[in-house]
């Protein structure tokens, strides 16, 4: 199973790939609108990120009343026509993961960009990285 | 009008009217944003003569047109004020993310006038705007009252706020946001005079732009050059620059006693990175982190830095050879909200004023102000910001401590308008010698930069020709960055004076159609509206000078050995400065230059 992978050492903080994520899928520059996210807790340590794993097990494809998530060729994808905006799913990811667009229409979740995920592209430092399970 | 948030915030804390006005697209064309907005503002809100420290001060806080984007260190935002160091005209950028978050929340900028009867903080989550009671963050530090305010709203907040500097109203109390500080000219004392502690934002808009998919075209194309011309700022930041600048003979040493320390190497990039480095930090869209988390061995101190200029001030001008000390210092200023340069060259003039025997007369809470002594450095900082014996002389600034102390101490007060200079020598660099004499700061290196001179010949240096218009053309950079929102650290990338690709960053942003000659007249017209600020308040021709140790004393020794800006000179480049900006022969800008400019109501308050 494919994933975006991280490297702690390696991330500066410059959150390029919120803007990276929220320009190629939506057409605008929103952090909020990122399916990808990047915090730290404290004053000088180092970033944590938070992005959907496509785990083995995914309890929102089974939560999903409208299978908007589904899964197809080792990852959880996601049809946004079919998405209602119940935002079950957002409550299931046991990571944390999913995430609602600010609009309330339907969930943000990471599609590796069909493969190659433009945030990884754009990483300046390659803390963000595609590895395969 | 893509780019823009599309309202501007109005903040009246004597009354606590919150009001918002529409971002017009004429202010737009004619001032960019940012400091752009800020000076047309500053001009037209604040009366002449208004006390810096009183209501009739206006502040204003902001973003650009650019900010919020993927563009460079587009997370960058800007303060102007009336400062209570100059006296004249003061605008600050900070790094980190407010800015863009301020966009995000649907403003391009906030005007914030009058004074609260007692400490507020102005919170903004999107459209939701209040004036918060700060009663119990008053006495905290910047990085206690950012946690508190954390724990009060959420960690998605940013916040950009004063320590106990700006509440003690020290003249160059500076503000922070994250670990990153708006620096100069005592915006944080402003600040706390408004009783105001801080502003926190956060927001869940979009900032959209007219053309995506040409600034991503752009954007791939610039990758390259902030891989490679940037490589130094990556690997070892700003600090690089005391060795460099050290073995070019233009560090400021001992008070600009000399222009060459010993002991830099003790201070440098080299030893920070090898000793004390603990990773790199970026800003919010920048591809080059130049920011480098330090630690001290000594101490549990860490922090953002010490910068080159810190290093500088605290390190060099005070004969520090101490980098664990001078990570204890940058910390604590950042703590206490201190400008780390004009906090250092306070302490070099004590340190000078001491060696020269004028300071027998005054109490300095026991401190021995012999140059190079840590404990001094240390404990001068911490009184200043608190407002405490010697420290209250000391948070005075240079000028206003040699108009005090008399006894021809003006002559080692080294700064210009009042504000205390960066660590690019106005002696062995003649752009600085100009764009310092003319600065609408004061002592800035983000007016003039120079970026154009280093790495040149003295014979080169020398010449005084082209110094003038390098300052020209480096200053509209810089302003066109501080209006855009930009940081000024992608310049060897992008252009170090206005170029192609800033026009393109615009014009892909909000849709417009500028032209390069545009885009340097909206940088020209905003340095004349900040310069007529300072006419409206008496500054002419007689106040472009340089300190007197610049004019005087040339560079003793090293490789510029006998460089120097003695009266003459300076008025030759003053001449051909003013004509390049169309200000006449006594440095006011001219009715018909404000005309062209299509400012022309300015003129009406000028004397002339």
């Amino acid at each position: 199973m494919k994933k975006i992978g991280f490297d702690p050492d390696k991330c500066t903080g410059c959150k390029t790939c919120e803007l990276m994520c929220s320009s190629s899928h939506e057409g605008i520059f929103n952090p909020a609108k990122s399916r990808i996210r990047l915090w730290r807790d404290e004053f000088y340590d180092k970033f944590k990120y938070n992005v959907c794993c496509h785990c083995a097990e995914p309890e929102c494809v089974d939560v999903c009343p409208v299978e908007a998530l589904y899964v197809e060729d080792d990852q959880v994808k996601f049809n946004r026509d079919e998405c209602i905006g119940c935002f079950v799913c957002v409550d299931s990811c046991p990571y944390g993961a999913i995430y609602t667009h600010p609009d309330l229409e339907y969930i943000l979740k990471c599609d590796l960009c069909g493969g190659s995920p433009t945030c990884v592209k754009y990483c300046p430092f390659e803390a963000l990285f595609l590895e395969e399970d | 009008m893509k780019g823009y948030a599309g309202k501007i915030l109005f903040v009246n804390l004597s009354t606590g009217e919150i009001k918002t006005e529409d971002t017009s697209e004429d202010m737009a064309k004619k001032f960019l944003g940012g400091v752009g907005f800020g000076a047309k503002y500053l001009f037209d809100l604040t009366p002449k003569g208004a006390d810096p420290l009183g209501p009739e001060n206006t502040l204003i806080v902001g973003a650009g047109p650019l900010s919020g984007t993927f563009l460079h260190g587009a997370g960058r935002g800007i303060a102007v004020t009336k400062s209570p160091l100059t006296g004249g005209y003061m605008r600050g950028a900070f790094g980190g993310d407010f800015a863009a978050k301020l966009k995000y929340a649907g403003f391009d900028l906030i005007v914030i006038t009058g004074q609260a009867e007692s400490p507020v903080y102005i919170h903004i989550d999107d459209n939701k705007v209040e004036i918060r009671d700060a009663k119990d963050l008053w006495g905290m530090d910047t990085k206690e009252t950012q946690k508190k305010i954390e724990e009060l709203c959420s960690g998605e907040f940013s916040t950009f706020c004063i320590g106990p500097g700006g509440e003690n109203l020290v003249r160059y109390a500076c503000v922070i946001h994250d670990v990153r500080a708006c620096g100069r000219g005592g915006t944080g004392a402003v600040f706390g005079a408004k009783r105001l502690k801080a502003i926190t934002v956060r927001g869940t808009k979009d900032v959209e732009v007219a053309h995506l998919d040409r600034m991503m075209k752009h954007y791939d194309e610039l990758v390259p050059a902030y891989r490679e011309k940037a490589a130094g700022l990556t690997n070892l930041g700003t600090p690089a620059l005391v060795e460099v600048i050290n073995s070019q003979g233009s560090l400021g040493t001992f008070n600009y006693q000399q222009e060459q320390f010993e002991h830099a190497d003790k201070i440098g990039g080299g030893i920070l990175k090898k000793e004390h480095w603990k990773r790199n930090d970026a800003c919010f869209a920048c591809r080059v982190a130049c920011t480098k988390i330090d630690h001290a061995k000594s101490d549990p101190a860490i922090t953002e830095g010490p910068e080159y200029e810190s290093l500088y001030a605290l390190g060099s001008m005070c004969g520090i050879d101490d980098a664990d000390t001078l990570i204890i210092a940058d910390r604590l200023c950042d703590d206490l909200s201190l400008d780390t340069i004009s906090a250092g060259l306070s302490v070099s003039f004590m340190m000078e004023a001491n060696q020269k025997g004028l300071l027998k007369d005054m109490d300095l809470s026991g401190l021995d102000f012999t140059f190079g002594n840590r404990e001094t450095l240390i404990k001068a900082i911490e009184m200043a910001g608190r407002n405490e014996g010697v420290g209250k002389f000391i948070a005075l600034g240079t000028r206003e401590m040699a108009n005090r102390l008399g006894q021809d101490s003006y002559k080692f007060a080294i700064n210009i308008k009042g504000l205390e200079p960066a660590g690019h020598s106005g002696r062995g660099l003649k752009t600085m010698s100009i764009g310092y004499s003319v600065s609408n700061r004061g002592g800035s290196h983000h007016d003039a930069r120079p970026s154009l001179e280093y790495g040149l010949p003295k014979a080169q240096r020398d010449v005084i020709d082209d110094k003038p218009k390098n300052a020209f053309d480096t200053a509209n950079w810089t302003t066109f960055g501080d209006a855009a929102v930009i940081c000024h650290l992608c310049e060897k990338s992008t252009g170090v004076i206005l170029t192609e690709n800033y026009v393109r960053w615009v014009n892909d942003t909000v849709g417009w159609d500028l032209t390069l000659e545009e885009l340097t007249e909206i940088a020209d017209r905003i340095y004349t509206m900040e310069r007529a600020f300072n006419c409206r308040e008496g500054v002419t021709r007689k106040d472009d000078k340089l300190p007197w140790r610049f004019m005087n004393e040339p560079i003793p020794d090293g490789p510029l050995k006998g460089m120097y800006c003695p009266q003459e000179e300076l008025d030759t480049m003053l001449d051909m400065y003013y004509e390049l900006r169309g200000w006449n022969e006594n440095g006011i800008p001219s009715k018909k230059r404000l005309e062209e400019l299509g400012i022309g109501y300015v003129a009406e308050q000028l004397d002339y």
